[in-house]
């Protein structure tokens, strides 16, 4: 939880598991091959809680940030990255209590909003419904698998592939 | 199989290893005035996997005592009663937990996972709301909470496409579904559990209402706290099985307790750092 991974490793797989409310947050470079994947729990950090200077991936506004950061530095172009989120889970009428518990929904608009931000724009999301997955992005293709648990697994995107 | 009985559940609740004695000892001396702290070491002692336990909790990075902790009698003072149940209860709960429950999606491991994470936002949220009595009672609630699930493993292992099936197509909660597969559902059952191991009632209440707490005797709290305790954990992901987050969440839960919205999601955002910490639990395993 609250990691942040990169990778260029050709034979390596990144995988957020068990995502509930939480987003996995993956982002990929096709030319130079870096994969960079985020585990995020929560839409924003405040000042003076917990955990947001030392493990940034805990955000979204901070996760996206720190991920480009990190993928930028062994070689990634902010302009080539391709992105894919998953999770975003909810427990039945948690937005009927309190819009604030709708946590999976408000990690999803956040994460969407932050990778805005960075002027980049979604390519493909696999979000919401009330069911756990895990994602998984590989890094020699860019290809983006989400399992939903005790379910099937799907291909949601190949990131790699030309547009 | 299909449905259950009420007396299948007695069997299948039957055929569960004992509720050691040693620990019925001590949940009764540590709610009795009377005891002293010897008292209870020495019930401890005559056990000598359950001491082992206790003083290798008490002398975990969990607490934090500056000195070592060599002798029972210290261990108890220094816990204190309270806290004291509650290890020795998560201890004993521990081996049954932690195992495979293949029916949910469970690996091992996970659905201990789930439950202390569920403990540990039951007594966050306790904490928070500036009810620690309550505190400690809801964490034993939290980690028991979903021993139903060990009990009803092939059962819904069996069924589970029927019962998913309900809940997708119907827009169903879990263990609403559970009930009209099986007959029963996993806080029914876990309750039965707790009820043939002779714990409180508030605690075995807490178990069968955990997802519809509004069902529970209102002056019982701990129905509430192992409803948002459960929530929170499903909502960071750990220990998400099959059932998924297919569970109703019930406002009424935050306005008994006196929380609000905020307090949850800033439990949500302490949990994980908590969790870390408590790696000591992993030990119980030796």
């Amino acid at each position: 939880m609250s990691e942040i991974r990169i990778s260029r490793q050709e034979l390596d797989v990144l995988s957020a598991m068990g995502l509930g409310s939480c987003i996995g947050l993956c982002m990929y470079d096709p030319t130079a091959r870096v994969a960079g994947m985020a585990h995020v729990m929560l839409p924003e950090s405040r000042s003076g809680s917990t955990g947001s200077e030392s493990l940034p991936g805990k955000f979204a506004d901070t996760a996206v940030p720190a991920l480009l950061q990190q993928m930028e530095r062994v070689g990634a172009s902010r302009a080539r990255l391709r992105v894919a989120i998953a999770g975003g889970a909810e427990v039945f009428a948690s937005s009927s209590v309190s819009p604030i518990l709708a946590i999976g929904r408000r990690n999803a608009e956040a994460v969407r909003a932050a990778v805005q931000r960075i002027g980049l724009r979604l390519t493909a999301e696999d979000v919401g419904g009330s069911t756990g997955r895990t994602v998984v992005l590989e890094a020699a293709t860019g290809l983006v698998q989400v399992r939903m648990v005790g379910g099937k697994a799907a291909d949601l995107v190949c990131l790699g592939q030309a547009r | 199989m299909g449905q259950l009985t009420a007396d299948d559940v007695v069997a299948r609740v039957r055929d569960l290893p004992a509720f050691p004695a040693v620990v019925t000892q001590v949940l009764k001396a540590t709610r009795d005035p009377d005891t002293s702290a010897v008292g209870v070491a020495n019930i401890l002692a005559t056990d000598q996997a359950l001491t082992a336990k206790v003083l290798r909790l008490a002398n975990s990075a969990l607490f934090g005592f500056p000195r070592r902790v060599s002798t029972l009698t210290d261990a108890v003072v220094l816990l204190g009663f309270s806290t004291l149940r509650g290890l020795v209860l998560a201890g004993t709960a521990f081996g049954m937990l932690n195992r495979r429950v293949d029916g949910y999606s469970l690996d091992k491991g996970v659905l201990w996972q789930h439950s202390l994470g569920t403990a540990l936002a039951c007594r966050s949220l306790c904490q928070r709301a500036r009810r620690r009595a309550l505190a400690d009672e809801a964490f034993v609630a939290g980690v028991l909470h979903d021993l139903g699930k060990v009990v009803l493993d092939s059962y819904v292992g069996e069924a589970f496409s029927q019962i998913i099936e309900i809940v997708t197509e119907q827009h169903r909660p879990f263990m609403e579904a559970e009930r009209q597969v099986l007959g029963f559902d996993h806080a029914e059952v876990g309750a039965r559990v707790a009820e043939a191991w002779s714990l409180p009632v508030e605690l075995c209440e807490a178990i069968r209402f955990h997802h519809e707490p509004a069902n529970a005797p209102p002056e019982n709290l701990l129905p509430q706290a192992a409803h948002l305790g459960d929530i929170v954990a499903l909502s960071l992901g750990i220990g998400v099985g099959g059932d998924g987050l297919n569970y109703p969440m019930d406002g009424g839960a935050l306005v008994a307790l006196g929380l609000a919205p905020e307090d949850v999601e800033a439990v949500m955002t302490e949990l994980p750092d908590i969790m870390v910490d408590e790696s000591a639990w992993q030990d119980l395993d030796r």
